[in-house]
């Protein structure tokens, strides 16, 4: 029982890793893609707004099963850990995308007519101006998003990558005692998520103390 | 489907036959339409009554909601449904799949949706329980009359959008063999090696129901827009009245 405790706790590390890949994968490719949302041209616009509804309306585990599943049987075969990134990288594109679509939405247009009043350059406008609001204004949301990734990296556990979940079924599988097992995973979760709501807090309080305009 | 055996299928052929998959794959829309009924129709006036809990003066009360809203939200649903599905029977507890689906997924809807719905009764003004109590209302009908339609505004469209996750993870239930879209998708690819095809088939049939629904929460979310809109009828004057500026 001690050594499946281990073990268990051991998985830890597969589950950081797809949650922190994921979650790195969507806060940098999120950026180019809500450019799209912003384009003037209504073609692109489209193309933004078609491709967040399929992926965000479809379940995750259905791409799960597509990256690893389907890929394969076109000639791609992706390991289970590849396929769970991709899959979980590519939603959390879409996913962030969104959110700092609501996070432009919400900086007043004031703001960038003051930057132009001033003379700024685009990019000094971009990023004295406008990033700072931006990422106070994300980071609350980004970091509620974060632990919803922490929970689906759970998924991977289907496709076999040794994660929390596959570790605990493999050992609920040998030894049995299932309701310990499983709230013991369960409790690695809450115990991982509640640091990142406690940090996510500490960076929303000082964002807002060094940027206090509005 | 045996109409797939013969040929060897193109390599890309996935692109346009995979409607041909979506009747076999409709009876299990079936089941996910019925767990998503039952964790929103159980989990939603389960979360009402949670949200409530954690409100009230009893310490208990309090904590014991907390402690089921919390383990509800923080545990991943696969969790949940192995929770339900294999370690309960370890104590004694046997439920069969379609019933261990159904209690993880109330779990899950209960706990975040009494979070939304404690987001919503935070929204009402504080001075609409007073004008209740002025007005001597007993709890029930200051509930009922007074605070729930202004809340339900706020909470209505989140209220939709948890629905559309719900709907999405029944699909987590194939694990647990519950015989819902994926089960029936996985095992038909496995038997013609046609993975691509008819997992298309699956996102197809998510997508039908879950665009048109989260259309509708956004134009919803647009319309009720929160708390204390003052409605058009109350403005308008009763029938029949005179309007002041005609005497003058």
């Amino acid at each position: 029982m001690a050594e499946a405790f281990l073990l268990i706790a051991a998985a830890t590390g597969a589950t950081l890793l797809l949650t922190v890949s994921a979650a790195l994968i969507g806060i940098v490719l999120g950026a180019p893609l809500v450019l799209l949302a912003q384009s003037r041209s209504a073609i692109l616009r489209g193309i933004y707004t078609v491709f967040v509804h399929v992926v965000r309306g479809v379940p995750a585990l259905v791409w799960l099963f597509i990256a690893f599943f389907g890929l394969a049987e076109l000639g791609i075969v992706l390991p289970a850990l590849a396929s769970a990134v991709l899959t979980l990288g590519i939603i959390a594109i879409a996913t962030m995308a969104e959110i700092y679509r609501g996070g432009l939405a919400a900086i007043r247009q004031g703001q960038y007519e003051a930057g132009w009043a001033l003379s700024l350059g685009r990019w000094s406008l971009a990023k004295d101006i406008i990033f700072p609001q931006l990422f106070r204004a994300v980071s609350p949301t980004t970091a509620t998003y974060i632990v919803g990734l922490l929970k689906d990296s759970a998924l991977a556990s289907i496709i076999g990558v040794p994660e929390i979940v596959y570790v605990t079924g493999l050992e609920v599988q040998s030894l049995g005692h299932g309701l310990e097992l499983f709230l013991f995973a369960g409790l690695i979760y809450l115990a991982l998520s509640i640091p990142l709501g406690v940090v996510s807090r500490v960076i929303h309080v000082r964002l807002t103390r060094r940027y206090a305009v509005l | 489907m045996s109409s797939f055996l013969p040929t060897t299928p193109a390599p890309l052929s996935w692109l346009w036959d995979w409607y041909q998959w979506i009747p076999t794959l409709l009876p299990g829309l079936g089941t996910a339409l019925l767990l998503t009924l039952v964790s929103v129709g159980v989990g939603y006036p389960l979360g009402f009554g949670l949200a409530l809990l954690t409100e009230t003066r009893s310490a208990l009360a309090r904590w014991f909601a907390i402690v089921v809203v919390e383990v509800g939200r923080g545990l991943p649903i696969l969790v949940l449904l192995l929770l339900v599905y294999r370690g309960l029977p370890s104590v004694g507890i046997l439920f069969d799949a379609f019933l261990s689906a159904s209690v993880a997924l109330v779990w899950s809807s209960a706990a975040y949706s009494a979070e939304i719905i404690r987001t919503g009764l935070g929204a009402v003004p504080r001075g609409q329980f007073d004008a209740a109590y002025a007005l001597s209302m007993n709890r029930t009908d200051m509930y009922r009359l007074i605070v729930l339609p202004q809340a339900l505004r706020v909470s209505i469209p989140p209220l939709v959008n948890l629905g559309i996750t719900m709907f999405h993870a029944t699909s987590l239930a194939t694990v647990i063999t519950v015989e819902e879209i994926m089960h029936i998708a996985n095992l038909e690819g496995s038997i013609y090696f046609r993975y691509m095809s008819v997992f298309m088939a699956a996102a197809v049939i998510y997508l039908a129901i879950t665009v048109p629904v989260s259309l509708y929460a956004d134009r919803l979310a647009k319309r009720l827009g929160g708390v204390m809109t003052v409605r058009k009828t109350v403005l308008r004057r009763p029938a029949g009245s005179v309007p002041v500026s005609a005497e003058s």
